[in-house]
Formats: structure tokens, sequence, C-alpha cells
């Protein structure tokens, strides 16, 4: 019974983490591979929480954490030699409509941010998460978290208009 | 900012999920392990190539080590031909006159301080072989008779340019001479082994095949054998003389034994008793 109610879990939580770690690693076969140890560890510590929110906050630090992990192994600052604004997304398929130009600039120019922008503006646009909840994840203090929030603005909206 | 909400929201929400199943994900535990394991592995072997370098390594250090310890090269000793190769054989064997010194003082208990004896040590006059340290070349039986710690019965042919007179200590009881040289107006080739101590039947069974065999005593009560030694198509010629303590042994080469005598006549061995 409890293997049922995990597995539903993952298959729901699966696409959301996914898209995270799509995001900040910008590579589909890296970004699987994350996701998968992040399930590993879900399936094998079978964490407990008073609300959803908390679980999928754990979830996010945990593949935050995995992340952070994975750009600072050897493999990926010595082996992966590749520009800092290069994406190799093939994934994202934007809708053939009047402003398909327009999503694409903004896709590419949240993807060529700072990591430490990236994931704030993924989880507060996409994931619809309070600067609170995204200062738990992240584990960094709300404060700073709005400053950060207000530079990617700031950054993404003068290279969009460009 | 609602825009970028939407558009972003939007975008991201078409990114194509990868297929996954529980399998996969348990399967990933089989792959860490193996991750784990490919790196201990890889561990494992450096470590073990390392314990083998440095095995080896140190097996050369002890080796050059001991070598070093047990072989003095010296200026006296070391050459380097035309060529540029240096001679090893020569840097075996060959010791400076220092080491030389204390060899003779051991066995001589003469100390060297004069200046013909320091002469007398050089390499010019002495020569020891590797295995044999006891061991003495001379040019002259006057230079042996320098370093040989017994008296010498030796044959006086002024004729005889002897070309190496080797004395050998054999052990603390036997003592070994043996001078090699060629009387050129006769043509003849002298071999003289003079052992000291010596068990007189051994030394005659030593030399293989023996012929016209016939024994001798002198005036002076030493017995001496005359005896041809054939080996393949050459004639050989021994003369065995026993002396009191002594065997003196004496190889021509192209004589006959009638000859023999004639030439141990004038070695002052003349008046045998047949």
């Amino acid at each position: 019974m409890k293997e049922i109610y995990t597995e539903e879990k993952i298959k729901r939580y699966y696409p959301m983490i996914y898209r995270f770690v799509l995001i900040q690693l910008k590579n589909e076969t890296e970004a699987w591979d994350v996701t998968q140890e992040v399930f590993y560890r879900y399936l094998i510590k079978q964490p407990s929480f008073d609300s959803e929110k908390q679980e999928q906050a754990w979830l996010f630090t945990v593949a935050l954490n995995l992340c952070r992990n994975y750009w600072k192994s050897v493999w990926y600052r010595r082996v992966i030699f590749r520009e800092s604004d290069e994406i190799e997304i093939s994934s994202i398929s934007l809708e053939e409509d009047e402003y398909k130009e327009e999503s694409q600039c903004l896709v590419e120019a949240i993807l060529r941010l700072p990591l430490k922008y990236r994931n704030i503006i993924h989880l507060y646009y996409y994931e619809e998460m309070s600067i609170s909840e995204i200062s738990r994840v992240t584990k960094r203090k709300e404060s700073t978290i709005q400053t950060q929030l207000m530079r990617a603005r700031e950054i993404i909206k003068k290279e969009w208009r460009n | 900012m609602n825009d970028i909400r939407t558009i972003y929201k939007k975008s991201i929400g078409n990114i194509i999920i990868p297929q996954y199943s529980m399998e996969s994900i348990q399967q990933g535990e089989q792959h860490r392990k193996f991750r784990r394991n490919l790196l201990l592995f890889r561990l494992c072997s450096s470590v073990i190539i390392l314990i083998i370098t440095a095995i080896i390594s140190s097996g050369t250090a002890y080796a050059v080590h001991m070598i070093q310890r047990h072989i003095h090269i010296t200026q006296t000793g070391s050459k380097i031909d035309s060529a540029g190769i240096l001679k090893s054989a020569e840097i075996d064997y060959v010791q400076d006159s220092s080491s030389l010194a204390h060899l003779y003082e051991t066995h001589n208990q003469k100390p060297l301080q004069e200046s013909e004896k320091d002469k007398f040590v050089t390499e010019e006059y002495i020569k020891i072989p590797g295995e044999a340290k006891n061991a003495w070349f001379f040019t002259n039986w006057e230079n042996a008779q320098e370093v040989v710690p017994f008296e010498i019965i030796y044959p006086n042919l002024s004729s005889i340019n002897y070309d190496t007179i080797f004395y050998q200590n054999i052990d603390s009881s036997r003592k070994l001479i043996q001078a090699e040289g060629e009387d050129e107006s006769r043509s003849i080739k002298y071999e003289i082994l003079y052992f000291s101590n010596i068990n007189w039947d051994f030394e005659i069974e030593h030399n293989g095949t023996t012929e016209n065999y016939r024994n001798y005593v002198n005036v002076h009560g030493y017995e001496f054998m005359l005896y041809d030694v054939e080996l393949e198509d050459d004639n050989f010629t021994y003369v065995s003389i026993a002396l009191p303590q002594y065997l003196i042994q004496m190889y021509f080469e192209g004589y006959s034994p009638l000859e023999i005598e004639t030439v141990l006549n004038e070695l002052d061995y003349s008046n045998y008793n047949m």
C-alpha cells in the first residue's frame, strides 16, 4: 500500500523536479540523471511531511543540493567545456503563435541568468512559491531572495526588451 | 511581470518529460554501486601499482647501494677507451694502491715504507683477480719472493722470460705459484706449478690420460715423475718434481722425454737415479 502511495507521489513530482533540474543544468541527460538521484533518495529515506508544500520543498532542496554538487564536481568543471550561456535543451517546444519569438527570447534570457538567479526565478514564476518558501528551499535569507529576485528581473527585462 | 510568468510557465510547461519508472529509479542504486566499485577498483589498482613501483625502486636502490658498498672504483681502476666505453672488467678487478698495501701488509706483515716497495705494490707489478683476493701477479721471481711467505725453489734459467708469475694463497695451509714463460732459443714453453703442502698422488691424477710415466729420484733424495699427457692431437709433457714439502710441475710442449732430460740437467735436477 505504501509502495503504491510512493509511486503516485513520484509520478506527480517527477515532472516538477525534472523541469527545475533541467533549467539549472541546461542539459537533458544530466538533468535526467540528477532527477533519478533525487527520487532514489526519496525512496531510500521515505521522509514524512506535515504538508505537501513541505514535501515539495524537501524535494527542491535535495535537487538544488545535487545540482550544486554537480557544478562543483571535477567532471563538470574540467571535462565539460562549454560556454556559460550555451543551452542544450531541445525538449522545449514553443507553440507556433504570434508570441513564439517573444517566448523564445524570454526563455533564453532566463537560461542565461547566473545560477543563483535562475533557481529563484524558476521557483518564483513557475512553481509560484513565496519568498519565504524559496528562502527555505535555497537556505538563503528572505531579504537576499528579494534582492536577487529584483536583480534577476532587471536583467531579464533588459535582455528581453533588447 | 505577469507576462513573464505566463510566457515562462507556458514555455517550460511544454518541456518533454523523459520516460521514467520505479525500476529505473531503483536501478540507479546498482549504477551507483557499479560506479563506487569502479572507483574502488581504480583506487586499489593505483595503490597496488604504487606499492609495486616502490618495491622495485627500493630494490634497485638497495642493489645500487650494495654495489657501491662492495666495489671501489678509483682513478687508477677506471679506463675509458677511445670510443668512450668504460671498461668495467678493469674497474672490477683493479684496486688502488692503498687497498693493495693493506693486503700486502696483512700477508707479508711488512710495512710498506720504502719507496721501492711502494712502487712494487702499484698495478704495474700486481693485479688481483676479482674472485681470488689473496692473489698477485709478478713479472719476476725476485718480486714474488718479496711477498710469498715461504722459500721458492725455482728453475734458475736466465734464458727464460717469465711472462707472468701468479701467486695465490689458496687457504691457510696451501700456497700456489704458477709461472708461465718461454725459452725462445729452444721454443720451449714452461708452465711451472708450485704447490706447497700438497698431496702428490692427487696432483698426478688430475691431468687425465697419462702415458710413459717414469719415476726418478735424484741424488738429493727428491722424487720426480716424468710423464706424457696426450690431449687430442697435441703432445704435452709434464714433469712433476716432488720436494719435501712442495710439488713442482713443469709443462713442455713439443719435446720428447730425452730432450726434457737435457733440459732438466740444465735445471740442476740432472743427477737422477732411474
